[in-house]
């Protein structure tokens, strides 16, 4: 019974050096391809974890950002009579709340990514990246489930699709970018500056006033857009209603462009700290 | 192929004191400030922070694993133990130096094992195997032995964080066991675990030290490092002092590594009774051979050694000595005398030394107090409620292997079945 197998001498032994940091750091881009099924895992099982163990499944994944949404068209749209030119106030509201969760999300839960799981970084060695990553991938699941409810919405509303849709996919890139950025930049810098935990919820909650979620962004004074766009949810929601309902104009591409730029800068940052400070985390968790 | 396992060359690793107490608040006012002089306001660089007080908890360690070797590493808290499995398993980075591991790794680091709490023990096998690169469908394929090994029953599909340690420990060790990495590292898991899950483990070390796979194991109770290990290292302060056959390590260790202060010094006590004519001054520890013993361990013979001097000219009658012994909550355990032994001294008339001599120390691990009373014809001469302290570690009383902790005093005992006449 307590036999012990052999090692397998299937190929050859696997030789690892382990080496000081190196000034530089190192992106371990090779090593998260060959634990990519560890990151599969560990996604679906935490999706299972919330739609299937629990008692009414996919019903919240359904009802959260559901009930967000009616809740904030009953204070803005009902109550303070907001609106929006051309479409449904909660369609309008929804389009901008879907890819602002999954944004709002990734920072929150990609801060504690690293830290709340100070009981595998400390124990065994897992690829730091992993952590930021699955939690995000475990985040666009959700994503995913609400935007096919915003697509079923918008059906409800008898909005046509346009050829605006053909742009999605650029879209889903640029938001899962953000997301990803924010994640994988704070679930370093928590395990640096602890106080980032409380932090980021307060601040994202901020930002959703900053993001045209419960206005249009036409709202916003002209000589102000170009630095509206810095806040680069700004236009992925712009083009997110752009694209889906088809109705809105698109942003002012100046707009769109300084986002971009935002976002290119904000996910090379936030990689660059990752790379350097990676490694003596489990000093510090 | 060489039979080379792990190669490890001038492993150092520093760490920052105070490393831990970065706020945000003082970092935005450090970048503050950097901004005002003119600076980037980007967090300092190794360099610039080098002069931060700090720590080496390892330096210099340089040793070689071969397969099949089953490596011992001991060493007084702090020495660095659990830091270099921690670099070995990549879980810490070092600061310098340099390791070459070949082959997969399984880390048991203490209790806690790595695993993720939310998932169930099942998952956490495919988990711990998918960090070992191994393929789903080998997993699958071991899994019924790693379940049969954990003997964790139905718990397997239980989210492990409503595990006990012991369950952790048993489910860690048998994926590490049966996913069969080339090296395990065990800090201290066999402390954990009931008897029978402790000798399954145990056999199992018996059975790695001839195979092609090589073991590191931390741990405080020498004696399954004497028993398993076929080498030891000893680190003190984060350096090897010593590395060599375990016996001659443990040996090393239990006799060169105690400082001499545990020792207690009776000489300027004043807090005694008595008429002083004789005055004990010192409270040690030696074994059977005279040297000094700095860590008793249950099981061991030693001897309790009472130093004193005289104080009169003319000769003590019938000096009676007597050694109360309590435990650490001041609980009277028992009574070493020389009245019961029918041992009085007859006649004392100079200084020296009273030996006790206490054959396979009963107790178990733990601290003890000492009271000592000395008595010349029923006069009291010296009487030290408080004498000294001393501790008893975790040692294999019973020759067996197997440790006996709960109980406070250990019985040299046998069994046998009479049977029932037909």
């Amino acid at each position: 019974m307590s036999s012990v197998p052999e090692s397998d001498n299937q190929g050859p032994v696997p030789i690892t050096v382990i080496e000081p940091a190196s000034p530089g750091g190192r992106l371990p881009v090779a090593e998260i391809w060959a634990n990519r099924r560890f990151l599969v895992l560990m996604v679906r099982r935490a999706v299972q974890a919330r739609y299937k163990d629990t008692f009414l499944g996919i019903f919240w994944a359904v009802a959260q950002p559901l009930s967000y949404m009616l809740v904030l068209n009953l204070f803005f749209g009902v109550v303070a009579r907001f609106s929006a030119p051309g479409i449904p106030y909660p369609l309008f509201l929804f389009c901008g709340l879907v890819p602002y969760q999954f944004f709002s999300r990734c920072a929150v839960e990609g801060a504690a990514s690293i830290r709340g799981n100070s009981e595998l970084v400390n124990k065994v060695y897992v690829p730091r990246l992993l952590l930021p990553l699955s939690t995000v991938g475990n985040i666009m699941v959700d994503f995913m489930v609400a935007f096919c409810l915003l697509v079923a919405m918008a059906l409800i509303y008898q909005v046509p699709p346009t050829m605006n849709l053909l742009a999605l996919p650029l879209l889903f890139l640029l938001l899962f970018a953000a997301g990803t950025s924010m994640a994988i930049g704070l679930s370093v810098a928590t395990v640096y500056y602890h106080d980032l935990r409380v932090a980021v919820p307060v601040v994202m909650q901020m930002w959703f006033f900053a993001t045209p979620i419960i206005y249009p962004a036409s709202r916003v004074p002209e000589a102000w857009q170009v630095w509206y766009g810095l806040n680069p949810m700004v236009s992925v929601v712009e083009l997110f209603r752009w694209s889906v309902l088809g109705t809105a104009e698109l942003p002012d591409p100046r707009v769109i462009g300084v986002s971009v730029a935002t976002i290119l800068v904000v996910m090379l940052v936030a990689l660059h700290f990752f790379r350097k400070l990676e490694s003596n985390v489990a000093d510090r968790v | 192929m060489s039979d080379l396992s792990i190669k490890v060359e001038g492993i150092g690793k520093y760490y920052e004191l105070g490393a831990n107490t970065a706020s945000l608040a003082r970092g935005l006012v450090g970048g503050l400030r950097r901004l005002r002089r003119g600076q980037l306001p980007l967090p300092r660089r190794a360099a610039q922070r080098a002069e931060k007080p700090g720590m080496w908890v390892l330096r210099d360690v340089s040793f070689e694993v071969r397969k099949g070797d089953v490596l011992g590493i001991i060493g007084r808290n702090g020495a660095g133990k659990t830091t270099l499995l921690k670099i070995l398993s990549r879980v810490a980075v070092p600061t310098e130096g340099r390791a070459e591991i070949h082959g997969r790794v399984s880390s048991l680091l203490g209790v806690g094992t790595g695993f993720h709490n939310a998932f169930t023990g099942r998952e956490n096998v495919f988990l711990s195997g998918m960090l070992l690169g191994l393929e789903r469908a080998e997993i699958e394929r071991r899994f019924d032995d790693i379940e049969a090994f954990a003997e964790i029953g139905s718990f397997i599909d239980t989210p492990v964080k409503y595990y006990s340690s012991g369950m952790r420990a048993r489910l860690a060790f048998s994926v590490a066991v049966q996913l069969a990495s080339e090296i395990m590292m065990l800090d201290e898991v066999l402390a954990v675990g009931d008897a029978g899950f402790r000798k399954k483990c145990l056999e199992v070390m018996r059975n790695l030290r001839s195979s092609d796979r090589s073991v590191l194991l931390v741990s405080h109770s020498l004696g399954y490092i004497q028993e398993y290990c076929n080498r030891c290292i000893l680190l003190e302060k984060g350096r090897i002092v010593m590395d060599g056959p375990p016996d001659e390590v443990c040996d090393y260790y239990l006799h060169h590594m105690f400082p001499v202060t545990e020792r207690s010094s009776l000489k300027d006590l004043v807090e005694r009774e008595g008429d002083g004519r004789i005055r004990a001054t010192e409270l040690y520890l030696e074994d059977f051979q005279g040297r000094r013993l700095h860590q008793p361990v249950s099981g061991e013979d030693c001897v309790l050694c009472i130093a004193f001097e005289t104080h009169t000219e003319a000769p003590l009658r019938d000096v009676d000595i007597g050694l109360a012994i309590c435990d650490q909550h001041g609980h009277w355990i028992t009574r070493l005398s020389t009245y019961v032994n029918d041992a009085v001294f007859e006649q004392i008339d100079g200084g020296g030394v009273f030996k006790c001599r206490v054959s396979r120390m009963p107790l178990t691990a733990g601290d003890y107090g000492v009271g000592l009373r000395i008595t010349s014809q029923g006069d009291v001469l010296d009487y030290i409620i408080n004498a000294g302290r001393f501790t008893i570690y975790e040692g294999d009383f019973f020759g067996t292997g197997r440790l006996e902790t709960h109980s406070p005093v250990l019985l040299m005992h046998d069994w046998l079945w009479e049977r029932a006449e037909a």
